[in-house]
């Protein structure tokens, strides 16, 4: 059994990790190669956000994850100075009725500055596209800039699902030169990157 | 094949020991296993499948086959395999199936070495293990950790679900509380304690059954002071029936057990175990027995009354087919005398016993107990010495100590009923109920001291030999009718403005009591002359022949359909008849035909139907049952039906006519009697008359006044002198042949009845 099971597969293992919030509809596929930074040291980590949008956010997340495709500690991964390898910070949290209320109908406008400061960040800095999937819509942000005094590359799908109670962000980030040597994975779990909107 | 039907050579199913290969499987026996774990494999991937959108079917395979659920089916698919794989080569390989066998015998016998206990208990202990495992796996998967680690934060997780646990916990318990409480609360009640000291009767206000309190008072020794027999090797009686007619004092008695004892004394409701739902019972015994338990330990002794047993005691119509058979022998020996049918053989006795089954009447009515709460009683009884308490009997177990064994609970248990007959023989046995005492009717000594102590208590006139007298005219009175009587007495005194009671007021009391209150209305002349002559007759026609009993009381007063009595008293106890003994009754019966009759010139009343019934009645069944009689052939009650008699007194027996020999005997003897009875009325013609004019004047005499009316002295309440004057004797003739004229023509002015002689008559007035 176990051979016929491997003779399907191809004689080896998958080429990626297929990462599921089941309960609220973010699906994406990374190289099997990367690793999860624990959960614990990430809850830990957060301890650290102590301003408001820190406290919101740990008071609303449903569900998160942090991945790297070399093995680094939470804090490292949010560091102001950018890995040498991608770091994957995905998450989906609940919207307080002030944010939901402040949404409106201009999208791109109320999910800018989700991940990327992009308003504060010098014009051209940061490219800004509608992103719109299976009734899910955002924007799709890369942006390149100076933090920790180096130059980093995030790129950031920011999400709504149709009933704009919960936001959805995943976010790839690393040093510049690191972007263009993975390049094709990052591409490739963009790609994967998919929303289902959960029942209930 | 080898089985055909038809076939000549029936051939024997091959035993598994003396094959020499495995025997061959099913086909659908070989596959099963692995169909339901590829099922299972098939459903945990498309489960992989269905939660992840993005992921591809082959790497959802790999994905399914390396995690835990799809490791372990791909481990239990392959074992399968293998285990087929081996079916199969047995199934074909003598000598493969002969190589494994040797294995699996040898193995089974290692195994099969050790304790059948040890084995329990390592069976158990994988089980655990297992159970553990798969509940912390669970558990672990829910919240994301390994089954260790869930099993670590177990504590942790319960102690925050305990609001959850709790208010679930707090549902149930309401539910359940409500059902505990209201078996609490109807298991209450119909239990009294008291103390020493608490009751004031003592044995000396128990009169008339000496004999019975002296063995209880040997029982209330020996609980107080159960060294005395336990020392020799014996043990304390634990229980005591007192049983008997009603009004014997047996309540009385306890009650005096319960003054004089120095332990505490329960006594038990007779309807306490009366219960609305099944069950209750139960619980009111098992609550009974924990309280007695109690007592007795901290009193060193406890007594508990169950009065009216017969309502806790009895299983109902449900009477053993034991103690049916004790009740048969008993009635044997009653049909054949005292020594019963011990003196024939074992075939004979089944034999009457058979026939007397069906006479046997099972105790019916009583109590009855289809809850259980006999059993329960049967079973707190037994004295079955077991472990209590949860301490003592789990938690001392649980450490490897041996329980402590109770201590010895000294508890008396009383009983009384007046139904013995419909207890359950089970209750009676030795061990439960060890002693049974009949409480019967006082022998004359102790209704004699009753009467003086009840009126000891009041203000009487009455001589010793007074009250000796009553004490002999009362046979049947217990102690509770003798405290009424005397208490009736004092009423009839206060009623006519004494605070004195006489001897005539018991006597009117006791008549009352016994014979009930007449009607009042009164005869016309005619008719209470003809009433008083008729039982006139009876009366001296008892007291000239009767030698076993005396009159109690004569007297024409109407009692409903009873126009007027002579009661008998024996004189003393007795248990068999001799003939000529039932020659007088029969007699005795004749007198009033015969009398009426003589005195009315062969003319009679309906009022002898009754008598002259009774008196057919006890000479056919003397004849027919006691060989009393010129043949020597005997009936039972069997043989003559359910009463022996007829309604109307004439005997049934099977295969004799009426018009029959017995017929003919019974007619002969009647006749003969019938001719004695007349010589002696005629012989006593005066003494007839005499009674007849004192039951006139009267309505109601006593037996000691009928003797002084017909030996012409003074009586306790008739002066009978002025019977002996001859003169006195004519003007009753004379009047008596008045009335026997007004009723031949039908005069309406009837004769007067004669006045006594005026110094008699002043007594008389003045009474």
């Amino acid at each position: 059994m176990l051979a016929a099971t491997l003779l399907l597969s191809g004689c080896s293992a998958p080429a990626h990790q297929y990462i599921a919030a089941n309960g609220d509809g973010m699906y994406f596929a990374l190289p099997a190669s990367w690793t999860q930074v624990p959960m614990k040291q990430l809850v830990k980590a957060q301890q650290g956000w102590t301003d408001d949008a820190g406290n919101v956010f740990r008071q609303t997340v449903r569900w998160q994850g942090v991945w790297s495709a070399h093995t680094i500690d939470a804090d490292r991964a949010f560091a102001a100075r950018p890995a040498s390898a991608p770091v994957v910070f995905a998450y989906v949290r609940d919207l307080v009725g002030v944010e939901q209320q402040g949404i409106g109908k201009d999208v791109k406008a109320a999910l800018r500055d989700v991940l990327i400061p992009a308003s504060s960040l010098p014009s051209g800095s940061v490219l800004t596209q509608t992103w719109t999937r299976s009734g899910f819509t955002g924007i799709h942000q890369t942006g390149t800039y100076v933090s920790g005094g180096a130059m980093q590359t995030t790129e950031v799908v920011s999400t709504l699902p149709p009933a704009r109670n919960r936001l959805y962000v995943f976010a790839m980030r690393c040093s510049e030169s690191c972007y263009s040597a993975y390049g094709r994975d990052i591409n490739a779990v963009f790609e994967s990157l998919t929303f289902k909107e959960p029942r209930g | 094949m080898a089985n055909d039907i038809g076939s000549s050579a029936f051939t024997s199913r091959i035993r598994d020991e003396d094959r020499r290969t495995r025997k061959p499987l099913d086909w659908w026996d070989r596959v099963k296993l692995v169909v339901l774990w590829v099922i299972l494999y098939a459903l945990v991937f498309w489960s992989t499948i269905a939660t992840n959108p993005i992921i591809p079917a082959g790497d959802a395979l790999y994905n399914t086959t390396f995690t835990a659920p799809g490791v372990f089916l791909s481990l239990l698919i392959v074992f399968e395999l293998v285990r087929q794989m081996h079916f199969a080569i047995a199934e074909r390989a003598s000598g493969y199936y002969f190589f494994w066998r040797r294995i699996f015998e040898q193995t089974d016998s290692r195994v099969m070495r050790i304790r059948p206990w040890t084995r329990f208990r390592i069976a158990r202990f994988v089980r655990w293990a297992v159970i553990l495992y798969v509940a912390a796996a669970i558990t672990g998967g829910f919240i994301g950790t390994s089954p260790i680690e869930a099993v670590v934060t177990a504590p942790q997780l319960i102690l925050q679900g305990m609001p959850y646990l709790l208010q679930i916990v707090f549902y149930m318990f309401v539910a359940i509380i409500q059902f505990v409480a209201i078996f609490w609360f109807l298991s209450r009640g119909g239990i009294d304690v008291y103390m020493p000291d608490d009751v004031r009767t003592r044995f000396t206000d128990v009169w008339g059954q000496d004999r019975v309190l002296e063995r209880i008072k040997e029982n209330i020794l020996f609980l107080e002071n159960p060294e005395a027999i336990e020392d020799h090797g014996g043990y304390v009686p634990g229980g005591i029936l007192l049983w008997g007619p009603p009004g014997t004092g047996k309540t009385l008695m306890a009650e005096a057990v319960a003054g004089e004892t120095g332990r505490p004394y329960v006594f038990v409701d007779p309807g306490a175990f009366v219960n609305m739902f099944f069950g209750i019972g139960v619980l009111k015994v098992k609550g009974l027995f924990r309280k007695l338990r109690k007592l007795s330990l901290r009193y060193g002794g406890v007594i508990v009354f169950f009065d009216e047993a017969d309502t806790l005691g009895s299983r109902g119509g449900q009477v053993s087919q034991m103690r049916r058979e004790a009740l048969a022998g008993q009635a044997i020996s009653s049909q054949l005398g005292c020594n019963g049918a011990f003196f024939v053989s074992e075939t004979a006795r089944a034999a009457l016993a058979e026939e007397q089954r069906q006479v046997v009447v099972p105790g019916m009515g009583g109590g009855r107990s289809f809850d259980g709460t006999l059993q329960a009683l049967l079973t707190e009884l037994s004295g079955l010495t077991k472990p209590r308490g949860f301490m003592n009997r789990v938690v001392r177990r649980v450490l490897g100590i041996r329980p402590k064994h109770p201590p010895k609970y000294r508890i008396l248990v009383m009983m009384a009923t007046n139904m013995p007959d419909s207890l359950d023989p089970a209750l009676l046995r030795p061990g439960r109920i060890d002693r049974s005492y009949r409480v019967g009717y006082p022998t004359k000594d102790g209704r004699l001291e009753t009467y003086r102590n009840y009126l000891g208590r009041i203000q009487h006139s009455l001589t010793d030999d007074e009250v000796e007298r009553l004490a002999m005219v009362s046979p049947y009175a217990t102690g509770a009718s003798i405290k009424d009587t005397v208490n009736e007495a004092l009423v009839i005194a206060i009623r006519d403005g004494r605070d004195t009671v006489t001897y005539g007021d018991v006597i009117k009391a006791k008549s009352l009591k016994q014979h009930g209150l007449p009607d009042g209305g009164a005869y016309v002349d005619r008719e209470r002359h003809s009433v008083a002559l008729h039982e006139a007759c009876h009366a001296v026609a008892m007291y000239r022949l009767q030698h076993t009993s005396i009159i109690d009381v004569a007297t024409i007063e109407r009692r409903g359909d009873v126009g007027g009595f002579v009661s008998p008293i024996p004189v003393e106890d007795r248990f068999v008849q001799w003939r000529s003994e039932v020659e007088i009754d029969i007699m005795t019966f004749l007198a009033s035909l015969v009398g009426e009759r003589m005195f009315y010139e062969g003319d009679h009343t309906q009022g002898v139907g009754g008598d002259m019934a009774q008196a057919t009645a006890l000479l056919t069944r003397s004849l027919l049952s006691h060989a009393m009689g010129s043949n020597l052939r005997t009936f039972n009650a069997g043989m003559l039906g359910n009463s022996g008699l007829m309604p109307n007194g004439i005997p049934l027996v099977q295969g004799l006519s009426w018009e029959g020999a017995i017929a003919e005997e019974v007619e002969q003897r009647l006749a003969d009697l019938y001719q004695r009875t007349h010589e002696l009325l005629a012989q006593h013609r005066d003494d007839v008359l005499a009674v007849t004019h004192a039951l006139e004047v009267h309505s109601t005499i006593s037996g000691d006044d009928v003797a002084a009316v017909i030996e012409g002295r003074k009586g306790p309440l008739v002066d009978g002198r002025a019977y002996a004057d001859a003169d006195f004797r004519r003007r009753l003739e004379d009047y008596h042949a008045a009335a026997v004229e007004a009723h031949r023509v039908r005069h309406e002015r009837p004769p007067r009845l004669p006045e006594l002689p005026q110094a008699q008559h002043a007594e008389v007035a003045g009474e």
